[in-house]
């Protein structure tokens, strides 16, 4: 499933779509360890949290979430265009979380139901 | 189950787009095996699913299909 319509006909793209995403992403981010469990209990990327950032990507553009194995852990929206992250003080929002792999566990009652 | 109209393909490719990019167009041209995925709606979900299982699926009335695709368990 890649996500679902609103009704007021927006879309959204649902967890289940990371995989389609993280083969196909344009930019990415990398976290480091300490910032994989706050990411999948639902928090933001802080900027303490970025180990590393696809270059030139601007303000709130789509990213996928990797940890530093690789592993798609989610997806968000850029807070900052990747030159103003580095200027940000460590506890500001680097990228805002839309989905991220701990929803399997939390909305597990939900995520799949009409 | 039923194909997505033009709105609605303009509005999900623009969302997809915002985290593909242009490797969007490599989602919706057949893979280098003619294997091809489509997307297609049931209700108010989208799901991204192989033309051939598509195909089958519509085998089955809309009411009683809750969804389709594959399923990996591990």
């Amino acid at each position: 499933m890649v996500g679902k319509f609103t009704k007021t006909g927006k879309f959204r793209i649902n967890l289940t779509a990371l995989d389609l995403l993280a083969q196909h992403a344009r930019y990415k981010v990398w976290i480091k360890p300490n910032g994989v469990m706050p990411l999948l209990y639902g928090g933001s990327v802080l900027k303490a949290h970025v180990a590393r950032f696809s270059e030139d990507c601007g303000e709130n553009a789509g990213v996928v979430i990797y940890d530093q194995n690789d592993t798609p852990l989610g997806f968000g929206v850029t807070a900052r265009s990747s030159a103003q992250i580095a200027k940000l003080d460590p506890t500001s929002i680097a990228v805002h979380r839309q989905a991220d792999a701990g929803e399997y566990l939390r909305e597990e009652d939900t995520l799949f139901t009409t | 189950m039923r194909s997505l109209t033009e709105e609605e393909t303009r509005t999900l490719f623009t969302k997809l787009a915002s985290y593909t990019g242009r490797s969007l167009n490599s989602l919706i041209t057949p893979a280098e095996d003619g294997s091809m995925s489509v997307f297609r709606l049931q209700g108010s979900r989208v799901y991204y699913v192989n033309k051939e299982i598509a195909n089958l699926s519509v085998s089955f009335p809309r009411e009683s299909k809750l969804l389709f695709g594959f399923f990996v368990i591990v």
